[in-house]
């Protein structure tokens, strides 16, 4: 057997067995839901769910898409910027997440996407405007423009670039998707020239992305945190917040990611070492410390000298209506860092406990993203109206859970048509 | 300088170019006060979509600067 045939059969490239079936399965069904909810929504229009004006509405005209859209635009962060440090430091315990952690970046940003287009009531004219009459100077298209379009076409291009020496491996087997390599490798045969050319292209582009990446994350922050009207969005730490969020929310992802991805395929538990999980471990813990100390600042400046409505904003979240969401965040993160600091502590990272950290900052964020959203325009407005009130529907959740499960499904249906991991170095030799 | 990476270097250029010539001169321009109608519509319909293409040039002569054929691409 060759060693390109080995490595196929080891990928699991190709490869459709029963767990994967029902996954896929699984995934497609509720996808198919989440298709009929946006459907409901097109027919009837955004009535079907539970946003509507605040003021005289007396609602919510953000709510669970746009939670989504800034969660998703954050879990997007971590991936693309895990590929260009271990390209830029060279951090070689983190080589083999690369390739799932700039999947999850595009899938991420696609879903990002997707989620703007289901807040929009007609999500055509919204496309079609934003290119033509859009400002460039301003936060919202920063965000729609850098994010949509410059951080996603460079996560394609560096997704792809960095797939080429794999897909030459590839294509050197017989196999269905022989052609689809081909395309793929696009020339490329691994030679010296080649290699030397492939490593100045993705350090100048590792180098081109990470300050992309601050300012798309940064300027989603600014769509919150320049509202000057709105109390408990007007927040200089609005942007810094965004990004170590984005960062931790991420990160999360991958760990798991990371850990099922080593469960699922037993030949990659050689490349995904526990010191993969260590230093994911780490950053979670870090970051997450960090963004606890934003929590308290903010909390603090705003409950301490904030005005009267940020002041009652500040007591809703601490022990009113948005109660439950601040604390699942709150404890959430603090849970996982907590977590981080005994296995710090210990000197041993265990891989559950990484991945347990991993579901509890995202569950954190989550939360976090949706008492971001909300609370500010149901209670923060500085005209004479009554509380609002937002409580999702059906339709929102379905098409939310649908979203995420497409997401899942394009990572499945990835994995059976190209190695998640790359392949190891010796096998182009 | 290679015919490689002078065709990657002028279309990075050019996409860079593009992208600061549609943000300052067809978008909409700066000025006070920013939500007034002379300070919201683009001097240019599809200004933003110039810039975004702008944006994504910059990205596509990575492409180009590895696809393009040449020496040692054989051996």
């Amino acid at each position: 057997m060759s060693i390109q045939a080995r490595t196929l059969r080891d990928t699991g490239v190709g490869r459709w067995g029963p767990l994967s079936v029902a996954a896929g399965a699984a995934l497609l069904a509720i996808v198919a839901v989440g298709i009929a909810a946006y459907s409901q929504q097109l027919i009837h229009g955004e009535v079907v769910t539970g946003l509507r004006d605040w003021g005289t509405q007396g609602g919510s005209p953000w709510g669970l898409y746009i939670a989504f859209v800034v969660y998703f635009i954050g879990v997007s962060f971590a991936g693309i910027s895990i590929a260009a440090l271990v390209r830029l430091l060279r951090i070689e315990a983190l080589q083999p997440i690369t390739r799932m952690a700039e999947l999850l970046t595009i899938v991420s940003l696609v879903l990002g996407a997707f989620s703007v287009l289901a807040d929009l009531g007609q999500p055509l004219r919204g496309i079609t405007n934003l290119f033509r009459y859009a400002r460039p100077q301003s936060p919202f298209f920063g965000t729609f423009s850098l994010v949509m379009a410059g951080y996603l076409f460079a996560s394609l291009v560096y997704f792809y670039l960095a797939g080429r020496r794999d897909a030459y491996l590839l294509a050197q087997e017989p196999s269905r998707l022989q052609w689809f390599y081909r395309w793929w490798a696009a020339g490329y045969r691994d030679t010296p020239a080649q290699r030397a050319r492939h490593e100045r292209t993705s350090f100048l582009l590792a180098i081109a992305i990470l300050p992309l990446l601050v300012t798309a994350h940064s300027t989603l922050g600014l769509v919150f945190g320049l509202m000057g009207g709105r109390p408990g969005w007007f927040s200089a730490l609005q942007a810094p917040g965004f990004v170590v969020l984005a960062g931790v929310s991420g990160l999360g992802h991958i760990a798991v990611m990371a850990a099922l991805v080593r469960w699922l395929l037993p030949s990659t538990r050689e490349q995904i070492r526990p010191a993969t999980f260590r230093l994911l471990g780490i950053f979670l813990m870090v970051l997450g410390m960090i963004y606890l100390y934003f929590t308290l600042i903010e909390v603090l400046t705003a409950g301490y000298a904030g005005h009267e409505r940020e002041q009652e904003l500040v007591a809703l979240l601490l022990w009113g209506t948005y109660a439950p969401y601040f604390w699942a965040g709150t404890v959430g993160l603090g849970a996982a860092v907590t977590i981080g600091l005994v296995q710090g502590l210990r000197g041993s990272w265990n891989i559950g406990a990484v991945v347990a950290m991993g579901i509890l900052v995202n569950i954190a964020a989550i939360a976090k993203r949706l008492i971001i959203v909300t609370p500010s325009l149901t209670h923060g407005s500085l005209l004479p109206y009554g509380h609002g009130v937002y409580i999702p529907t059906w339709v929102e959740v379905a098409i939310i859970v649908g979203l995420m499960s497409l997401g899942a499904l394009a990572i499945l249906a990835f994995s059976k048509l190209f190695p998640i991991v790359p392949l190891e170095s010796e096998h182009a030799s | 300088m290679s015919t490689r990476a002078l065709l990657a270097a002028s279309i990075a250029l050019a996409g860079f170019i593009l992208g600061v010539v549609a943000y300052f001169v067809l978008a909409a321009p700066w000025g006070f006060p920013p939500d007034s109608v002379a300070h919201s519509n683009p001097r240019v319909p599809f200004a933003p979509a110039i810039f975004v293409a702008g944006v994504m040039m910059v990205f596509i002569a990575a492409i180009v600067y590895e696809l393009w054929p040449g020496n040692g691409d054989h051996t």
